[in-house]
């Protein structure tokens, strides 16, 4: 019997990352001559006695506190304990701030199958157009929730987990004849910290219908005052790859007893292809009221790419945002306000008029997590 | 019982290394809280080493061959585990309970290599999962494949590994399930051994009778079929692809075993695609 596979390259189109959900403490961190070096704390401390009297003295919690200033007044040279260096180009870098860390494996950055699959599962999810279904089943069961709760004793009713088994549910009656479990990607190979650069990203809020940049306390008109989070992404251009399988699917395609609907990860390449581009004209459409030149320009660079039939592109990973990740396209905020109203509180604020973007010399320039895929069957 | 006249003409022995391109998760029985205080150890021996069980290596290689040969087919689909809901009219039904190919042909390549368990079977003879009894006493015969537990080789996570990883021979990582509507994240721990790590596995292959090569063909067919899929948990998201590597095959006869010469290296592989018959 046929066994489908592919090889899978992905191209990196904008800074992409899947974080680790790990920090690296500014302590860690000296940013010098356009680099970040994280620094082997515990080396030092074994090393060069100096290091322990520092650390027993140096205020990690102040934020304002200058730990690569203090090095040096102790003369220690940090230069001797780098775990690792990454390419910190024209971007701003303060000492208050973490830089969050890809996610590795045995110490090198990869991109997991997990991230990939979830990205095309949500493309692939929006394709199947079944959204009115999905929201009317959703609607009905927030109908029912006092109901539920006067039945089970006044145990909450667990909305977000609701949202997403109804998705599950509505789209393909349980998660057993779910599609999605004959596609597997394979995590990527891994990559050298030369792979790597620290991206800066801000955080773009729409208020009263005018661009401002989130801060703690209140949204700032100038960029400049935003918030920044740094983070290790791969660098533009990074080629990796993994493997797309799809195994035994025409047994499944052809076989009554399991019952699975595969034609939804059928030609998935060509369905991505089209749900990708409704999303991108989306985005232009909001960039272009707001005027984001540089993301505009990246936009339309990705809308006059000239896919093959065995290539698309998607955007996955950490501050990609609520809308690629989603199987609706469109969320009224009656809806979203319903879904708060039963308890669903992570919700706010998360919806249509918020966008992270990477900044370079504090001009928004790219939309992050974007990568394409060339697949190559093998046979 | 009545056996056939079985007589055994010798054993290949086939040992390889499997190493990991991307992380392992093989669990362990039950979601037992680890030692270390892991949510989703994986399966370890006595010296706390990872290892991967013969069991779990034989039974993904049974089950990609009997996709590979067509034989997850009505009557010749058996019940492991019967289903647990006794609504006969529930199409449904089968899936909820656990099913494998056991067949009564004493030609079929997958159950003459994996084995046929003794004992009353249900066979499923159509799509509602109906089933009949099943006997297999006129074709049962002593399993021509054993697979030895896979030990790790200790010298594949150097140095450099170990230190970026929690334990001497795994590392946890914290995978997001992604919320479909709110994309809120619910981390989950998953302890896997690294992409790299290599293990030594150990085959035999019982030839009897006019088998000649017949069922090391078959073998290695499925070998490769598992380095097209993959091995323990979480496959579907990443984990588990492996290659088998450095494969070396031999034969031991009756010259090996009573006359104490030294057995047959009869091929020697850097990787199955080398492998041509
Ligand atoms: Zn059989």
């Amino acid at each position: 019997m046929n066994f489908k596979i592919y090889d899978a390259e992905i191209k990196i189109l904008s800074p992409t990352t899947v974080t680790s959900g790990f920090d690296i403490g500014n302590f860690e961190v000296v940013f010098e001559n356009n680099k970040i070096h994280v620094i082997d704390i515990m080396k030092m401390i074994k090393e060069n006695k100096k290091a322990v009297g520092l650390i027993e003295t140096f205020d990690f919690y102040n934020n304002k506190a200058d730990f690569t200033r203090s090095l040096k007044e102790c003369g220690i040279d940090y230069r001797k304990y780098i775990k690792y260096s990454i390419d910190a180009q024209n971007i701003s870098y303060n000492r208050s701030s973490k830089v969050k860390e890809i996610i590795k494996t045995a110490g090198r950055p990869y991109i997991p199958g997990s991230s990939i699959k979830g990205a095309l599962r949500s493309s692939l999810s929006r394709a199947l157009n079944e959204e009115s279904r999905y929201i009317e089943s959703l609607n009905k069961k927030i109908n029912e929730k006092k109901d539920y709760e006067a039945k089970h004793y006044g145990k909450k009713m667990d909305i977000l987990k609701i949202c997403d088994d109804i998705a599950e549910k509505e789209l393909f009656k349980d998660s057993y004849y779910s599609p999605f479990r004959l596609l597997k990607i394979a995590d990527t190979d891994t990559k050298e910290y030369e792979d790597l650069s620290i991206s800066e990203i801000k955080i773009l809020n729409i208020c009263n219908d005018k661009v401002k940049w989130f801060k703690w306390g209140g949204n700032q008109d100038n960029i400049n005052m935003g918030v920044s989070i740094h983070t290790e992404t791969f660098k533009i251009g990074t080629k990796l790859n993994s493997r797309f399988s799809m195994g035994f699917i025409d047994y499944y395609k052809n076989n009554d007893i399991e019952q699975i609907e595969t034609d939804c990860v059928l030609d998935f390449a060509e369905k991505i292809r089209k749900d990708m581009n409704d999303y991108i004209k989306c985005e232009l459409d909001f960039y272009k009221k707001y005027g984001l030149e540089e993301i505009i320009k990246f936009y339309n660079n990705l809308l006059g790419m000239k896919l093959k039939e065995n290539e698309f592109i998607i955007q996955l990973g950490f501050s990609t945002g609520y809308k690629p990740k989603s199987v609706i396209k469109n969320l009224d905020d009656d809806f979203i306000g319903k879904l708060i109203n039963a308890g669903a509180k992570n919700i706010k604020g998360m919806f249509p008029k918020t966008r992270r973007l990477a900044v370079y010399n504090n001009k928004p320039t790219y939309p992050i997590g974007w990568i394409k895929v060339t697949l190559k069957e093998r046979v | 019982m009545k056996f056939k006249e079985i007589s055994l003409k010798g054993k290949y022995i086939i040992d390889a290394k499997i190493e990991l391109l991307t992380g392992l998760h093989v669990g362990t029985a039950g979601n037992s809280l680890d030692i270390g205080g892991v949510d989703n150890p994986v399966i370890k021996d006595a010296m706390g080493k990872p290892y991967i069980p013969g069991s779990s290596l034989k039974g993904k290689l049974r089950s990609l061959m009997e996709f590979y040969n067509n034989k997850l087919v009505p009557n010749q689909v058996v019940y492991t585990v019967e289903p647990k809901n006794d609504d006969k009219e529930n199409k449904e039904r089968a899936k909820s309970g656990i099913r494998m190919h056991l067949c009564n042909d004493e030609n079929c390549e997958v159950c003459n290599l994996f084995g046929r368990n003794h004992g009353n079977h249900k066979v499923i003879i159509n799509n509602n999962g109906d089933t009949d009894d099943l006997n297999l006493e006129d074709v049962i015969q002593p399993t021509r494949l054993i697979v030895r537990d896979a030990s790790l080789d200790e010298s594949s996570i150097t140095k450099e590994m170990q230190d970026n990883m929690d334990f001497d021979y795994t590392e946890v990582k914290f995978e997001n399930n992604l919320d479909r509507i709110t994309s809120a994240a619910n981390p989950r721990q998953t302890e896997r051994v690294p992409a790299g790590a290599k293990f030594n596995c150990s085959f035999v292959i019982n030839v009897y009778n006019d088998d000649n090569d017949t069922y090391l063909k078959e073998f290695l067919t499925a070998l490769k079929l598992l380095e097209d899929d993959y091995l323990g948990g979480q496959g579907s998201r990443g984990y588990g692809q492996v290659k088998f590597k450095d494969i070396v095959i031999r034969f031991r006869d009756d010259n090996y075993y009573k006359q104490g010469q030294e057995d047959k290296k009869m091929y020697e592989y850097k990787e199955l695609s080398e492998v041509k018959f």
